[in-house]
């Protein structure tokens, strides 16, 4: 029995060795709230002029230079792939990231930093964007997203949330003064569904295209513009309504000018449908 | 349908019913063995007068006893666990004859290892995991130490390193008490998970290799190990161990035995304790606890003991990983499991996403029933449960939180045509300045859900309930078994006359496992919501397809919840067996027949949205006839050596997860599922001689109509999702030679050589088809895979071995050995041996070869050396004699693993099962990859009294 007794002692002892392997983790603090305030010493309206001023399809590396912006556009939907749209009092820009699922570091609202050193100013088909690379190699323009490897350090996070609110523009306003809205997020009013465009999928599935252009317009009718809706985004199969309402999303162009929504609550098309 | 091996089991046993008559003379012998070497008594031997067909097994004091013995001359043979065997000429003219102490020499193999501490180091601390698969594949024990020179060479010195002996993939059958320790679904055994080590309590083994028969078991092809642990078997000692070793793992264990008391009770009560802060291998540890407790009560005609064992363990394990990202890492020992965490006051720590949780403990209660000294009859029950959790990081609508996705790494940039090397670059710089990218970000992770807010609408089906909060993108959670294990086994051996023994049994397993996906941390978020995220992918938008479960559609889990799936497996197997072994003045022979029904069925818990009629309730059952024959003949040629052959032909039921496609979520099966059969035959030639130990082994087995299904991302455009790619119709052999010489050099000194060269290759191009994990349908793709003549991953196929070993009189002893190993290969994909995986590519182009060819790892030397003492410190001292009453030992032992310190050892490699279906470029995901430990040692400290 003595034994026995010592048996117990010698258990009793390893219990207190229980303490040596860590058992549990207190949560990490919330950072989301924080902002780093770097300096920032140019803004995403004189990046943009920049881009348009160079001329579609070229491209320049950057210097040690810090934008800042609150995201716009994330890519929760699907609707935006490997890209945010960040925009401040000036002006907005695409930042091309080489990852999926972008929204969980940088979802609408959050503030970033954008470090440009290393990184390159391009006119993507009319349309400034920040990336990694570029080439001409293959005889059209290729961009090279930012590798998710240097994401942390050049698309600082700051402060989340911070309210986003579209600036409303009058339809015919965006095609007057189209370098000024270009990636910005806007809600335009008074409008609808082309006919052709109305009652139908937003986009064919990706099996079928990777995206599908539906003519939205003004009414009265002003003009019309292509929404390009992508065939993976989460609401690729629902219905597009045939009332009239609001339309929210990021003016875009591809050559041509088009509209982007970041998913269906976007499209406020709530009254009766007005023109044919 | 075992009724049909009833009446051979029937007449075996009425065999038993004929008692010779008695002898007119009768005596009673009895005596006590001790080890020649530390003078303790020697347990579990085995005692026999084959002559009169009788036998007894020494008890824990080492004494042993055979009554009504006739009276005259006989040859008495003692043999067992960790002894050489010995005969010895008894001459019994007295009605009682005591023959005292009998020396018996330890066995050089056992002697030492029954010193060296088992811990888990190097091979089971990985897992082979695979784009979310994540079964654990190999890296545990085969054989526990055996005492044949060639056995314990082949377990204790190229186990070590991943060495399967004779190409068998599967474990070893195990046995404690007459109860199965194996999961009676899968076959899988882990000695740590199981045993926990514990030496001093599990050390009566009965091993046999091959075809040998076992007094115990029918046995499989790869043979059977029977432990024998009760309380009566240990003798009255208390014993105190500390290893330590520089993998940082301390173990400390404590066993007392009683002995048999007066009263005929004797109990034994082990625990020990092993952890370790982190491995060798970084953002690993173990932290675990093993038990042990028996009671034993010897009877009149017998003994019953209760047993009851368990080891609650928790460690983090790491995983194979390509040499890319080890590079990138600048550590062979890479592991992306784990992560820096920062808590609340700023403190950062690592910490690993994949934590095991195991405690499945086992109680057996078996009585031996011993009528005269020809018959042994063992009938145990045995009870096992409890829970075996796997922890991972899940994620929903989020990217790998892994350093190594292949996306984050460098060569994805490189694999682009053509390849961006600019970008490659900066990849590579930006992990080398901060290695820490390579790894989780906790922080992120918790950050990512921190800023998730959404509403889940109509949560529970209820229209309006709606849930706002933080859902998580990234949570913890366990894939949970949860297993009750019954198990009946009666097991009777009995000489029939001085020639024939007869040997049978009967066992009834009756195993449920049910087995789920459990929430066991939001990571910072307030709910996770129990979607299907590929079935959400695939069928875009469509709210019935993505949930998990219909019955309570988007719900929100939160922590200790289950989702994902929630099924059942009831595994019922019953088997019976009978074996005849004779053995006359040259001649001997074996014969045994086994058969047996396994049945399985499934039952679900949660109606899938894609299998909504297909998921929820039970299955149909399965039933398969089992049944195996297997026999020998030996031939001796002089007092020293003799040749053997045996054969044997197995059929056997296939596994309940290698039918149903995806157990998971639905209960179809493969087409036709069937049994699978093996043919066996190994013949050879043993020596043993005084000085002289040597063996010549030859082994061929053929595995046809096995079934194999592989679950993995399937990059093929025709799929791009998870896919259940089934095996079906798939023929193995491994064939080869097994060598071991051993020579004494002098009375201390012996060399000993060991070779073991095999060939384990696929002998057919088996029947492919590829189910969808989230198709609704059951269609399958039927292919072919092109592996016939491909090397099985079986280790290292070509394995040599030289050692040298010393035992000194004065209780030391020390051993090195030098070993090589060759001819490992990778484990290949079965999906890139197909059609589409090098269409259009010209044959034989240097491509077609990359894509085709199987690696084969670069050959490898170690070194091991082992020393220990024993110090008989009551022989030195009179005061320890005074307080510990005489037989007080100390005994020191210490190992060095890879003396050389060979870093370059790769253990074994696995080509991913993703591949690149579009560009047919191997290199997107090659292979993964385990090194060898470079040197490491441990220090083995033992106190007995």
């Amino acid at each position: 029995m003595k034994g026995f007794r010592l048996a117990l002692g010698v258990l009793f002892v390893s219990a207190f060795l229980n303490s040596c392997v860590k058992q549990s983790f207190d949560n990490p603090p919330d950072t989301s709230q924080i902002d780093p305030k770097l300096p920032v010493n140019a803004t995403l309206g004189q990046l943009s002029s920049m881009a348009i001023e160079m001329g579609a399809n070229t491209y320049r590396k950057m210097g040690d230079t810090t934008v800042s912006g609150v995201v716009t556009a994330d890519d929760r939907s699907g609707n935006f792939y490997k890209q945010i749209i960040i925009q401040d009092a000036t002006g907005a820009i695409v930042v091309t990231i080489d990852q999926s699922n972008l929204y969980t570091d940088y979802p609408i609202g959050r503030k970033v930093y954008v470090k440009l050193k290393d990184l390159i100013l391009v006119n993507y088909h009319g349309l400034p964007e920040i990336a990694f690379d570029a080439s001409t190699a293959s005889g059209s323009l290729r961009l090279v997203n930012i590798p998710s490897a240097m994401m942390q350090k050049t698309v600082v996070k700051a402060s989340y949330p911070n309210t986003v609110t579209p600036e409303k523009v009058k339809f015919v306003d965006l095609f007057s003064n189209t370098n000024k809205y270009l990636n910005k997020l806007v809600q335009l009013d008074n409008m609808e569904f082309d006919a052709s465009a109305a009652n139908v999928p937003y986009a064919a599935p990706s099996s079928t295209s990777y995206a599908t252009s539906r003519t939205i317009k003004d009414c009265p009718n002003t003009g019309s513009i292509v929404m390009y809706n992508s065939g993976f985004a989460n609401f690729q199969p629902y219905i597009t309504p045939s009332g009239k309402g609001s339309i929210t999303g990021i003016f875009s162009m591809y050559n041509t000018s088009q509209f982007l929504i970041r998913d269906t609550t976007d499209v406020q098309l709530t009254s009766a449908r007005d023109c044919p | 349908m075992f009724r049909k091996l009833l009446p051979l089991l029937l007449a075996l046993l009425t065999a038993t019913v004929y008692v010779n008559a008695q002898n007119k003379k009768t005596a009673t012998l009895k005596g006590r063995l001790v080890n020649n070497v530390t003078n303790a008594p020697f347990a579990d031997l085995k005692v026999s007068i084959p002559q009169l067909a009788v036998f007894t097994s020494s008890d824990g004091a080492g004494k042993f006893e055979l009554s009504e013995t006739p009276q005259g001359a006989y040859l008495m043979l003692i043999s067992g666990p960790g002894a050489k065997t010995d005969s010895i000429n008894v001459a019994i003219n007295d009605v009682a004859v005591d023959m005292g102490d009998i020396k018996i020499t330890p066995d050089d193999a056992t002697a030492e290892s029954a010193d060296i501490p088992t811990i888990p180091i190097a091979t089971a601390d990985v897992s082979a995991s695979d784009n979310g698969d994540n079964a654990s594949v190999g890296g545990e024990e085969l054989l526990l130490s055996g005492r044949d020179p060639f056995v314990s060479t082949a377990a204790f010195v190229f186990g070590y390193y991943m060495f399967k002996p004779r190409g068998n993939r599967n474990q070893n059958q195990s046995s404690v008490n007459g109860i199965s320790i194996n999961n009676a679904q899968t076959g899988y055994l882990s000695w740590t998970q199981h045993l926990g080590n514990q030496n001093d309590v599990f050390r009566g083994r009965d091993i046999r290799y091959g075809l040998e028969p076992s007094p115990y078991t029918f046995g499989g092809v790869n043979g059977s190990t029977y432990i024998e642990a009760t309380a009566a078997n240990n003798r009255k000692e208390t014993k105190v161990t500390y290893t330590s070793n520089n993998t940082n793992v301390n173990k400390i264990m404590f066993t007392t035995s009683s002995g048999i008391m007066k009263n005929g009770w004797a109990y034994t009560l082990s625990a020990n304790r092993q952890w370790n802060q982190e491995g060798y291998r970084p953002g690993t540890f173990m932290d675990g606890y093993a038990y042990y407790a028996g009671v034993s009560k010897t009877m009149k005609k017998g003994i019953m003991n209760l047993t009851s064992f368990g080891v609650p363990m928790r460690q983090a394990r790491g995983r194979m990983a390509t040499q890319e990202a080890m590079n990138l890492a600048k550590d062979n020992y890479y592991n992306p499991d784990w992560g820096y965490q920062t808590d609340n006051k700023g403190k950062v720590e690592k910490r690993s996403g994949s934590i095991q949780n195991v405690f499945q403990p086992t109680t057996i209660l078996n009585y031996e029933h011993r009528p005269n000294d020809r018959t042994r009859w063992n009938t145990a029950v045995g009870y096992q449960f409890g829970k075996e959790k796997q922890g991972e990081i899940d994620w929903y609508n989020a990217s790998s939180p892994f350093g190594n996705y292949y996306k984050n790494l460098p060569s994805y940039y490189l694999n682009f045509t053509p390849p961006d090397t600019a970008t490659a670059n900066q990849v590579t710089r930006e992990i080398q300045n901060d290695p820490a990218k390579m790894q989780v970000d906790w922080n992120r992770l918790y950050n990512a859900n921190l800023v998730n807010n959404e509403t889940i609408r109509n949560v529970g089906g209820i229209q309006g309930n709606n849930v706002t909060g933080k859902r998580s993108v990234y949570v913890l959670s366990d894939k949970v078994n949860d297993l009750k294990k019954f198990t009946f086994n009666t097991n009777i051996e009995r000489s029939l006359n001085a020639h024939l023994s007869v040997f049978g049994g009967l066992t009834i397993t009756s195993q449920y496992t049910r087995s789920y996906k459990q929430l066991t941390d939001l990571l910072g978020g307030d709910f996770f919501v129990n979607y299907n995220q590929f079935a959400a992918l695939q069928y875009v938008a469509n709210p019935i397809y993505n949930q998990n479960n219909l019955s309570n559609p988007n719900a929100v889990i939160r922590k200790g919840d289950k989702y994902g799936y929630d099924y059942s497996l009831l595994q019922n197997n019953s088997l019976a067996w009978g074996q005849v072994v004779g053995s006359y003045n040259r001649f001997g022979f074996f014969a045994a027949l086994e058969g047996g029904n396994n049945s399985f069925s499934r039952e679900g818990f949660m109606r899938n949205g894609l299998f909504a009629n297909n998921s929820l309730g039970k299955s149909a059952t399965y039933s398969f006839f089992n049944y195996a024959g297997k026999g020998g003949i030996n031939y001796k040629l002089n007092r020293h050596s003799f040749l053997y052959a045996s054969a044997a032909y197995i059929v056997s039921a296939p596994t309940a997860t290698n039918t149903f496609i995806a157990a998971e979520t639905r209960d179809y099966t493969v087409n036709n599922p069937t049994v699978q059969s093996s043919q066996t035959l190994e013949g050879g030639y043993l020596l043993k001689s005084g000085k002289v130990n040597a063996r010549v082994v030859g082994y061929v087995t053929d595995v046809k109509n096995a079934t194999e299904i592989k679950r993995f991302y399937n990059d093929d455009p025709a799929y791009q999702t998870f896919v259940n790619f089934a095996m079906q119709h798939q023929d193995t052999r491994s064939l080869g030679v097994e060598l071991m010489g051993s020579y004494k050099l002098t009375r201390y000194l012996t060399v000993k050589g060991v070779a073991a060269i095999g060939q384990s290759f696929y002998t057919n191009n088996p029947d492919i088809s590829i189910y969808v994990d989230n198709d609704t349908t059951q269609h399958a793709i039927a292919s072919k895979s092109y592996i016939k003549n491909y090397y099985l991953p079986t280790g290292p196929q070509t394995a040599y071995s030289v050692e040298l070993n010393y035992h000194s009189q004065n209780y030391w002893f020390a051993n090195i050995n030098f070993n090589y190993f060759d001819r490992n290969y990778v484990e290949v994909n079965p999906a890139r041996r197909t059609q589409p995986a090098a269409d259009l590519i010209a044959r034989n182009s240097t491509k077609w070869n990359q894509i085709y060819d199987q690696e084969k790892l670069p050959s490898a030397f170690v070194t091991d050396f082992y020393a220990g003492k024993s110090f008989q410190l009551s022989r030195m001292s009179k005061l320890v004699k005074k307080t510990t009453g005489g037989n007080t030992v100390l005994a020191v032992s210490f190992g060095i693993k890879n003396l050389l310190n060979n870093t370059n050892v790769l253990l074994r490699g696995r080509e991913q099962f993703r591949y690149d279906f579009v560009n047919r470029n191997p290199d997107k995901f090659p292979a993964t990859y385990q090194y060898a430990f470079g040197i490491n040692y441990y220090l083995n400290i033992s106190l007995r009294f």
